[in-house]
């Protein structure tokens, strides 16, 4: 399998808690996913659902009392493995050492090398380069381990290779520093560019995401830009280095519905044209329609459902899919009132035993409270082992044929609905 | 328009006790901080002792499925700030009939130690419920036996575990 073919990020089994004096908060607790190049993912699901910490986790970002407990994070990036092999040559995997950076092909001017490469890139890290620059040893194809990385080399990813665009842009910038510095910031440190040629990719980052004026609106603070503009300020910083992969939580919440379009349309341009992977953390399922290719519904730190966009639309296989479904309001809808999902998450803490959506779910048998429902395929009733976005999969005893009565509800799309993604359950 | 430069708010004066003072490096050199002083000076065998552990089920009898609710309290008894040292994050810890949290499936803290802070004679209280369901296996429950039941509460102390330790009993009918 060719580099390209593999995805670009795969999460398995990823476990974070956080260690506070009420017990173990679960957070996130065994979820697994994978992200291709260009591909818009997308995380949904209530406030506590653990996709912020989700996301957090990936760019290790969580802090005391919090730890991420086990599972690994991948990311096959050969621009990542070059950048990390020439500055830490000491953290390559070789067939005797252990490493977080793996190097599984390797060639040189002569040919492909050895049959251990990663020996090689450590005895020589000043000619490893990628096959865009001219150097002796390119790499083909190798792999990150992020969470067994060191935090010199998480500083050289995140920012550079995994880029964050923050929910709420006024806490995310500093106001004591122009917009235009904390832009060009990062793109010394990543691109060791000089003051003024990132000045110059500064100015051009803000004009790309819609700053009229750039080179004047360089020197404002964050406080005399709008909250749009500010949201645009954040995303400027986080394309500013060329990542392979942006993870935007929450990034449209703050902003006003005509903002927020022109701002999922610059990242669903970022994808298409650049092959930039976009990880969305929402709870907004419209803007998931918008925007992305396949979706993960989260619940109570743990993945429900998994599928392609348009199958979660259009046949919602979990209780809890279809309750959020429900829960959007529609134009020229004729209900008195909006359906909601009855009770609130289930305390971290504490778990409720088998499924966890059991104590809200209207279908929940006996069965639901002694068998927690692994991850199936809902066609054939198999767990999904590997995340595979082309398998549509819910955890719900209803597909592994525990439940006697069953899950039963319609799902009504509407014909002058359907463009936008509207349908009722 | 009084400014607020008029307004003598920022005035400073070693003698006037209604305003701050020109150097508060005296206020400084009085601070101590009592939580690291306590945790350097107590020794560990007393640490043990200061703490008191209760737990208490809402009710002695209950019904096969019925939720068992309890209550858990952590007392220092001393008027001194206690720090226990732990062996895992896990401040602390409830079990049914030795299973941590009613689970025969092993827990997998981390093996770093922490700290369970108390400030002098703080009380914690903290409200439980078991489901009256044993998880037997990563996925799986089962109801548990009627019949009599031991709830434990402890601190995983490094020094003094056993007496950080207190235990109650009900009945499943």
């Amino acid at each position: 399998m060719s580099v390209t073919d593999e995805p670009l990020l795969s999460v398995d089994g990823l476990q974070t808690s956080f260690y506070t004096e009420e017990g173990e908060v679960k957070a996130v607790n065994d979820v697994s996913y994978q992200i291709d190049r260009g591909e818009r993912f997308a995380v949904v699901g209530e406030s506590g659902a653990g996709k912020s910490v989700t996301s957090l986790s990936l760019m290790r970002l969580i802090d005391d009392p919090g730890r991420v407990k086990g599972g690994d994070v991948t990311f096959r990036s050969t621009s990542a493995v070059a950048t990390l092999a020439r500055k830490f040559p000491e953290g390559v995997a070789t067939e005797n050492s252990p490493g977080y950076i793996h190097v599984t092909e390797l060639r040189s001017e002569s040919g492909a090398v050895g049959s251990d490469p990663g020996a090689t890139v450590r005895d020589n890290p000043t000619d490893v380069a990628t096959s865009l620059h001219d150097g002796s040893l390119h790499i083909e194809a190798g792999h990150v381990d992020v969470l067994d990385a060191s935090e010199d080399a998480m500083r050289e990813l995140r920012g550079n290779e995994i880029a964050m665009i923050f929910q709420d842009p006024h806490t995310a910038l500093n106001p004591v520093y122009t917009v235009g510095e904390q832009i060009a910031e990062a793109i010394r440190k990543h691109l060791e560019m000089d003051d003024g040629a990132a000045k110059e990719r500064a100015i051009e980052m803000l004009e790309r995401v819609g700053i009229p004026d750039a080179e004047e609106r360089y020197s404002d603070y964050p406080h005399e830009f709008s909250g749009g503009m500010q949201q645009r300020a954040v995303i400027a910083i986080a394309l500013s280095c060329d990542p392979a992969l942006i993870v935007a939580d929450e990034p449209t919440t703050a902003l006003d519905v005509t903002i927020e379009a022109q701002i999922l349309d610059l990242l669903k341009e970022l994808s298409n044209e650049e092959d930039v992977a976009v990880q969305l953390i929402t709870h907004d399922l419209g803007v998931v329609a918008e925007l992305c290719d396949s979706v993960m519904v989260m619940y109570a730190g743990k993945p429900v459902e998994r599928s392609s966009v348009e199958e979660l639309y259009y046949e919602p296989k979990h209780p809890y899919t279809v309750g959020l479904m429900s829960s959007i309001p529609r134009i020229g809808d004729d209900r008195e009132r909006l359906d909601t999902v009855p009770g609130t998450m289930p305390d971290l803490v504490q778990l409720p035993s088998g499924c966890s959506f059991h104590p809200r779910c209207p279908y929940a048998e006996d069965a639901c409270l002694e068998h927690e429902p692994p991850l199936v395929d809902v066609e054939t009733g198999e767990p999904v082992e590997d995340p595979d976005p082309a398998v549509h999969s819910a955890a719900c005893l209803e597909y592994t044929g525990e439940l006697q009565d069953g899950v039963d509800f319609d799902v009504q799309i509407r014909e002058d609905a359907a463009t936008d993604g509207g349908e009722s359950v | 328009m009084r400014r607020v430069y008029d307004s003598e708010a920022l005035r400073r004066d070693d003698d006037d006790p209604f305003s701050p003072v020109e150097d508060d490096e005296s206020a400084s050199r009085n601070h101590v901080n009592w939580t690291n002083l306590s945790h350097a000076l107590v020794p560990q065998a007393i640490r043990s002792r200061a703490i008191a552990v209760d737990v208490e089920t809402d009710k002695d009898r209950y019904e096969p499925g019925e939720e068992i609710h309890f209550g858990v309290t952590f007392a220092n008894r001393f008027p001194l700030p206690i720090t226990i040292v732990t062996e895992t994050p896990k401040s602390w810890e409830w079990s049914i009939d030795g299973n941590p949290k009613g689970s025969e499936v092993p827990a997998d803290h981390p093996e770093d130690r922490s700290t369970f802070h108390f400030s002098r004679s703080e009380r914690k209280r903290f409200r439980r419920s078991w489901s009256g369901r044993v998880r037997v296996d990563e996925k799986e429950w089962r109801s548990a036996e009627r019949g009599e039941h031991t709830l434990g509460v402890g601190i995983d102390a490094v020094n003094g575990a056993e007496k950080l330790r207190a235990e109650t009993t009900f009945q499943i009918e």
